[in-house]
């Protein structure tokens, strides 16, 4: 092998801490993420969920260190890599890779399968040419692609082996931490549970931990061992996956959940309840909570001050003022529902 | 029941340097007023050729276009000369794609556009195609649709935008309205508002709909009944609910499988290799090659598509008898 460090500390492998990044546009500010606080454990999966401009992608880059946050601080194997110098930072990038949405974008279009896994050895000055030749190979075989796919360029191998090249060059640094940013969206669902599996069965044998950014949410339930939910920027609730879909507490996750389709899901034609209105401007978010404007729960305190996130249970954070009275509210008939609201 | 679209045997070819390659081949369709019927498959299945065929939105020059029948309402176009379609589209038929932003013209405002759907086909002129203008964009619930007629479609939201295409599509009242993958590019929240949308103009105008989507999930709560392609056939076809709780070809089972749900753990089912290409389309069942339930037969034969009320499948071994 070639001398990579396996990680083998104890705690989370990942601590955001009060992160927040603000873009600067011609009509004035953007809070792309606002305050947000995060962990992340050894061989888990944390699946980021969120509508776009919910700030999740802007969360990864900043987290990669791609965007310097405004504020907030960035832990990575305990060390805090927020504002590290460049060099340094580069040595940081070995526990902390990416893969893309879109493969094709991603990968050098003129570079083979093979070189395009052996880059970020090269990159790191890792082995001699016949030790990364070695492990291009093996990295191949762990990602469920033939040897002679080194010899292709991406155009000649399907979407959904240039998304194992990906991630065969993601893997190739033994990182701690893989962020994936809508990784299966773009592929046919036969093709996206094979990625799907491919993900899992990694992380079962590496240990390594995955950000999993999505727009699909059983795509995102079936893989994540814990969930947050952003909304403008700000988590509005988190905990273990099952638990937030099969009872979500925010309103806000209570929609996306009754809006998102599913198969097992007959009931055609029949009215869904579900929210009206567009996504605010993140240039101008609603004050206080910023989904009062769309939720149904909403009081007057919700549109002056902002819901802490606070735990309702063990493993549990909600960012809502009236958390338990709506568990209350949402358990008594249906037929009650509009004296409430 | 009306019927608004009959296509029996359609076949698309590509002209190619390769020869001509068949991307739908011997398909028909059926779609009777107020209803909806899906149009399932993965890239490279054919369903959107199928649309832009019934519209004939795809040029000779680049394809042949062949069908025993083709009936939008109670016209025959099988043999519709440029004009003809013309004068269908937009009138007869309207249709709304995945992306509103590439559909839309940039440079003119949405009121503009309307106006101009409704000028073509001669359905009002001047200031009452504006006001009919203003009401379609009411009626597709665009806050504040009187200001918003001045608007580009740069200033407005994909979802404002895909509401601003079915206003166009419904300018005129049409029989049928093809939606292709018409939420793909939209958030959850925001597709399901523009389904519903759709649903409720259809009970309105009772259109037909033909809705093109990867997405079993979207049909499992928008459609009447579904129609499965892959590689440019029609392989299975039947009312929703049965198609998606007793699916009868194994391709449709591998995708239910392969999709997550609340009870999916573990490992998701894959469906083992990948779509052929046009070019290299094999002999017999194009699915063969991937399917666990192929007998020997599959790899000589193409199975005809057989079934009875409206339950088909093109199958040799299918999972239950069809």
């Amino acid at each position: 092998m070639l001398g990579i460090p396996t990680n083998t500390s104890v705690g989370p492998v990942l601590e955001v801490s009060n992160l927040s990044l603000s873009f600067a546009t011609a009509t004035g500010l953007v809070r792309a993420v606002d305050d947000v606080s995060l962990t992340l454990g050894r061989g888990e999966t944390l699946g980021l969920v969120g509508e776009s401009g919910c700030g999740k992608s802007s969360l990864a880059r900043s987290i990669l260190g791609l965007t310097k946050p405004d504020s907030g601080s960035v832990r990575l194997l305990g060390r805090d890599i927020t504002g590290m110098p460049r060099e340094h930072m580069l040595q940081c990038r070995r526990d902390m890779q990416m893969i893309f949405q879109n493969p094709s974008a991603a990968l050098n279009p003129r570079l083979t399968a093979g070189r395009l896994i052996e880059e970020p050895l090269v990159v790191h000055g890792l082995g001699r040419r016949q030790e990364r030749r070695e492990r291009v190979g093996q990295l191949l075989s762990q990602v469920g692609l033939r040897p002679e796919v080194a010899q292709r360029y991406p155009h000649e191998i399907s979407g959904g082996q240039r998304q194992r090249v990906a991630i065969a060059r993601a893997l190739a640094l033994s990182p701690a931490v893989i962020v994936c940013d809508e990784p299966v969206s773009a592929l046919d669902v036969s093709v996206q549970a094979q990625v799907i599996n491919l993900l899992r069965d990694l992380q079962e044998r590496l240990g390594v931990s995955y950000i999993f950014i999505s727009h699909g949410l059983s795509v995102t339930r079936h893989i994540s061992h814990r969930v947050a939910i952003m909304y403008l920027g700000r988590i509005v609730e988190e905990g273990p996956a099952r638990e937030v879909f099969d009872a979500p507490s925010h309103p806000y996750t209570r929609a996306l959940i009754r809006a998102a389709p599913r198969i097992d899901d007959l009931s055609a034609g029949e009215a869904i309840e579900m929210l009206d209105g567009e996504l605010p401007s993140p240039l101008a978010p609603p004050p206080g909570c910023h989904f009062h404007t769309r939720c149904p729960f909403a009081i007057l305190n919700c549109g002056c001050t902002v819901p802490p996130l606070r735990a309702t249970g063990p493993e549990r954070r909600v960012a809502c003022h009236r958390t338990e009275e709506i568990g209350v509210l949402t358990s008594v008939a249906l037929h009650e529902k509009d004296h409430i609201t | 029941m009306s019927v608004v679209l009959q296509v029996e045997g359609l076949c698309t070819s590509f002209k190619t340097r390769r020869g001509l390659l068949p991307a739908v081949h011997n398909v028909d369709l059926r779609i009777e007023a107020g209803e909806t019927l899906a149009l399932v498959g993965e890239s490279g299945s054919g369903k959107s050729v199928t649309a832009l065929s019934i519209l004939r939105l795809i040029s000779p020059d680049h394809a042949q276009i062949k069908a025993r029948s083709l009936r939008i309402g109670d016209e025959e176009l099988c043999s519709a000369t440029p004009p003809m379609m013309r004068a269908v589209r937009g009138k007869k038929a309207g249709m709304i794609f995945q992306d509103p932003a590439t559909s839309l013209n940039p440079v003119l405002s949405i009121g503009r556009q309307i106006v101009e759907a409704l000028e073509v086909h001669a359905v009002a002129r001047g200031k009452a195609a504006w006001d009919h203008a203003q009401a379609l964009l009411e009626r597709v619930r665009v806050p504040d649709a009187g200001r918003r007629l001045h608007d580009f479609p740069h200033q407005l939201s994909g979802g404002m935008n895909q509401r601003v295409m079915i206003a166009l599509a419904i300018a005129c009242s049409p029989r049928l309205l093809i939606a292709d993958e018409p939420t793909t590019a939209l958030d959850v929240t925001i597709q399901a508002q523009i389904l519903r949308l759709i649903r409720e103009l259809q009970d309105e105008i009772g259109m037909g709909v033909l809705l093109i989507t990867h997405d079993l999930a979207v049909v499992a709560r928008n459609a009447d009944r579904v129609a499965v392609m892959y590689a440019g056939r029609k392989v299975e076809e039947g009312r929703v609910a049965d198609v998606l709780r007793t699916p009868l070809h194994p391709y449709t089972a591998g995708l239910l499988a392969a999709t997550p749900d609340e009870r999916s753990n573990g490992r998701l089912a894959e469906i083992p290799g990948l779509v052929p290409g046009l070019a290299e389309m094999p002999p017999g069942c194009p699915f063969a090659p991937r399917c666990t339930r192929a007998l020997d037969v599959c790899s000589g034969a193409m199975p005809t598509i057989s079934g009875s009320s409206g339950r088909l499948a093109a199958c040799f071994n299918p999972i239950a008898p069809c």
